[in-house]
């Protein structure tokens, strides 16, 4: 009588388990397609690729006013890069700026811009980050003018820096994708807001520009100002930036902006869906005008 | 006619002739430069460069193919020019112009060169009509002076 039922049995759990592989897979194969994705909106990393060197394994210099620091080896080589570290211990890098010996990063590295970035995104992004080869090269040590840097980073984490409350997803449409995007995996502020003398963004002037910015540029004003800004832009023409590098005339972005958008051979803003391109779009024509000229007329 | 009027007729010739040529496109420039610095007219030559580039784009939009003939036109003429406005050594503090330009001084005029070959093109598309080719042919004047950008122009950097 149960004989019927012990073969079905059997007959499922073959079948799962010749099957399962290929849905573990699949389904890590989404999850790290995913994180490529995600990698991309985040301007490919690129601050950890050095010009013309491997994917992700540092050494690209950014010159700022307090020193010229080195983007870190961010494969998953054992020694120099972060094979040895578990999820969360990336995760924690990503979005709290804590390494597994609980050094802390500097925030050269936009890790309260990143700190917003949904749990579903970062697991994503982890994922892809372990997937990319494994490249052995040492990192190199900043160049920082200030004294006991690491204190003084661990100072400035604790008098600045205040995690966001990160979802769990992220929001899927509408300005409010727009603004995830652009404020915590894009990170846009980072470079087009000016900084105070500590260090930190100068909110009164939020997306209007930074006249001293890494490697001494100057970042364009993008808010919907119209004399001083990006207001006279249409939303297709801030898409079709984000997309191709191309401004309404025609000239193209140069210096850090250009490599956010070409990012590395795994991505960049170029990658960007058109829907996506759009939210960020509507969500910059969405900010308070501000006026504010940063370099020349 | 008096001696006063033949002056101020031949200022108003001499006026027009400098201007003319100038003002025959429909890319209206802002200011006249300073002919004598190269640095401020080929700011103003790639300004108006600009400004003919955006307004070929938004003919294209429009579906104004044939529109963009005197845009490209304007373009090729400016690309002409463009050698001449970087004498040796013509640099700045401020100025963008990297030293490749001179380093490399025929790879930059190939550079120019490309740019006024591709306008042509553009000028001829458009003439002939042919629709789809136009759109095309412009992504080619764009990538143009992209690549001379990229590898000759720095990025604009905070003045010291």
């Amino acid at each position: 009588m149960w004989y019927p039922v012990l073969f079905l049995l059997i007959m499922i759990v073959g079948m799962i388990a010749v099957g399962w592989p290929r849905l573990l897979w699949a389904a890590e194969s989404d999850l790290i397609a995913r994180g490529r994705y995600v990698f991309a909106l985040a301007g490919g990393c690129g601050c950890h690729t050095a010009k013309g060197e491997s994917v992700n394994a540092g050494g690209r210099p950014l010159k700022t006013p307090y020193g010229t620091f080195y983007g870190t080896n961010i494969t998953p080589d054992p020694t120099y890069g972060i094979g040895q570290w578990t999820d969360r211990q990336i995760g924690d890098s990503i979005r709290l700026g804590v390494r597994p010996d609980g050094s802390i990063v500097s925030p050269v590295m936009p890790y309260p811009a990143f700190s917003g970035m949904s749990d579903e995104d970062v697991t994503a992004l982890v994922a892809y980050l372990r997937s990319v080869p494994a490249v052995t090269r040492a990192n190199q040590p900043h160049e920082i003018s200030l004294p006991f840097s690491g204190v003084a980073m661990r100072v400035w984490r604790w008098l600045f820096f205040e995690p966001i409350a990160a979802p769990a997803r992220a929001p899927t449409e509408g300005i409010e994708r727009g603004r995830y995007i652009s404020g915590h995996v894009a990170h846009c502020q980072e470079c087009h807001t000016p900084r105070t003398r500590f260090g930190t963004l100068d909110l009164s002037l939020h997306l209007a520009g930074n006249p001293a910015g890494i490697d001494d540029e100057v970042t364009p004003n993008i808010t919907p100002e119209v004399k001083t800004g990006i207001g006279e832009w249409s939303e297709d023409e801030i898409v079709s930036l984000l997309q191709t590098g191309f401004l309404p005339n025609f000239d193209n972005v140069q210096g850090l902006m250009a490599l956010v958008i070409e990012g590395i051979p795994e991505g960049g803003y170029k990658d960007m869906t058109k829907d996506d391109a759009l939210a960020v779009a509507r969500y910059l024509k969405s900010v308070p005008p501000i006026e504010h000229r940063v370099g020349k007329e | 006619m008096r001696r006063t009027s033949y002056f101020a007729v031949a200022l108003i010739a001499g006026g027009l002739g400098y201007l003319g040529p100038i003002l025959a496109h429909e890319g209206h420039p802002k200011h006249l430069p300073d002919g004598k610095d190269p640095i401020a007219f080929r700011a103003y030559l790639m300004e108006n460069i600009g400004d003919n580039a955006k307004e070929l784009n938004d003919k294209l939009k429009a579906g104004q193919f044939a529109a963009v003939k005197v845009n490209a036109q304007a373009i090729a003429l400016h690309a002409t020019r463009i050698p001449d406005l970087f004498p040796q050594g013509s640099t700045s503090e401020t100025s963008k112009a990297k030293e490749e330009i001179w380093q490399k001084w025929d790879e930059f005029v190939k550079s120019a060169e490309t740019l006024r070959s591709e306008a042509d093109q553009l000028a001829v598309t458009a003439a002939d009509g042919k629709t789809d080719a136009v759109g095309a042919q412009a992504k080619k004047v764009f990538g143009a002076c992209k690549g001379c950008h990229d590898g000759f122009r720095k990025p604009e950097k905070q003045e010291a």
